[in-house]
């Protein structure tokens, strides 16, 4: 007997909530704003879930991410209410400057929210939403070869500002 | 080769994203250079800082029930590739919203537009807009019981989730362009005049009496949109 695609989805969608509250936190810098965009992605999931063919539907929903948050308006930016990022002052010349905070999790929130879009996304695609270079290729309509390129400018960015961010902590 | 061309290669190796070929190449380079074995224990640790500091959190019992909430709704349901009917206005609710539009017509004659939305829109916004470009491809319907606009043809209805609302979505025509209305339940929002904003190559304006939301939105010049809104709360 056919199910009913609506229980369907609220049977795969309800375990991957707390997956996708970290990949929205991390794509928007913001838990609000993260909460929002599960919420909206979770809609847009249900909606278009007859085009879900069976494939891992944690990258299923992690691709609806993405396109949630690339569609937002661009002249809306989502809110900036955490913690983390009230610690960056506006006048801050660069990442590494900006993220002075008290958590290695702060921290590293405050640099990755500082990474510029392109990086951020294909980042946070890997390294919280777990997905495979191809899949993150696919995701982003870009050849693989671009994604690799784009996650270690990521991480050297990264890699760079945490460093550099320790170095001033210990200070 | 210089050690900034093996820095993908790192990353494909923390990543276990190597092929035979390239492991082979960046296993033999870090073995005569320590530069970037450093590289690759600085790397290795940064994923190791992300993956242990930043896990996945807790779903706090509101979100979830807020996420119950939306999966609830009557209209939260997935489309049918080709609908065979269309689920007719809700007569009562619309009618109410018409007798309070008509009491309040003296009000209409002093639209408040503003142009810049408010912060927290952008959900709204969005998907109003994909509302827009989605109703063209229902099928034209010739009964029904959304606004009728002085003015302005009925071209297509149907209900849908519009930015998390169970809502009416009807397509016009008269303009230059056809004319989408999105309706949902205020669900205590405070009522608000007209606003519009230019979004993504729309032109979008909506208010709210209080009883109902109204978002219209359009790609056919300011004027055109302008008299649609008029003549709708003065309907």
């Amino acid at each position: 007997m056919e199910r009913d695609p609506a229980a369907q989805f609220r049977v795969l969608i309800l375990p991957e909530l707390a997956y996708l509250r970290r990949i929205g936190m991390a794509l928007t810098g913001s838990r609000p704003a993260g909460d929002d965009l599960v919420q909206e992605a979770v809609l847009r999931g249900l909606r278009y879930f007859e085009s879900y063919k069976g494939e891992s539907f944690r990258a299923w929903m992690a691709a609806i991410m993405r396109n949630v948050y690339r569609d937002r308006p661009k002249t809306i930016p989502f809110s900036v209410e955490d913690e983390f990022l009230h610690a960056i002052p506006d006048s801050a010349p660069n990442p590494e400057q900006q993220a002075i905070s008290t958590s290695t999790a702060t921290r590293l929130r405050g640099l990755i929210a500082a990474l510029p879009e392109q990086l951020r996304e294909v980042l946070t695609l890997r390294e919280f939403g777990q997905l495979s270079y191809a899949q993150i290729a696919a995701t982003l309509n870009v050849p693989v070869g671009t994604v690799m390129s784009r996650l270690s400018r990521a991480r050297e960015d990264l890699r760079a500002a945490w460093l550099a961010n320790e170095g001033e902590t210990a200070s | 080769m210089t050690c900034a061309d093996y820095t993908e290669r790192l990353n494909g190796l923390i990543d276990g994203e190597l092929s035979p070929e390239d492991l082979a190449a960046v296993t033999t380079h870090l073995a005569t250079c320590p530069d970037c074995r450093r590289h690759l224990a600085e790397l290795a640790r940064l994923h190791a800082a992300l993956q242990r500091d930043i896990p996945e959190e807790d779903v706090p019992p509101e979100f979830r029930a807020k996420i119950l909430e939306l999966l609830d709704q009557p209209a939260a349901t997935p489309p049918k590739p080709r609908p065979a009917t269309i689920i007719p206005f809700r007569k009562r609710r619309l009618r109410e919203s018409i007798a309070w539009l008509t009491a309040a017509s003296a009000v209409a004659a002093m639209l408040a537009v503003t142009f810049l939305p408010r912060h927290d829109e952008s959900k709204e916004l969005m998907s109003v807009r994909d509302a827009s470009l989605s109703i063209t491809l229902t099928q034209t319907i010739t009964n029904s019981d959304a606004p009728s606009v002085p003015g302005f043809r009925l071209t297509a209805a149907r209900t849908s989730v519009v930015a998390g609302h169970p809502a009416q979505v009807f397509a016009y025509s008269g303009a230059d362009k056809p004319i989408t209305l999105c309706v949902w339940p205020a669900n205590g929002e405070p009522a608000h005049g007209v606003r519009e904003v230019a979004f993504k190559g729309m032109k979008i304006a909506y208010w709210n009496d209080g009883d109902e939301e109204y978002w219209a939105v359009t790609t056919a010049p300011t004027e055109s949109l302008n008299s649609f809104v008029a003549a709708v709360r003065k309907s």
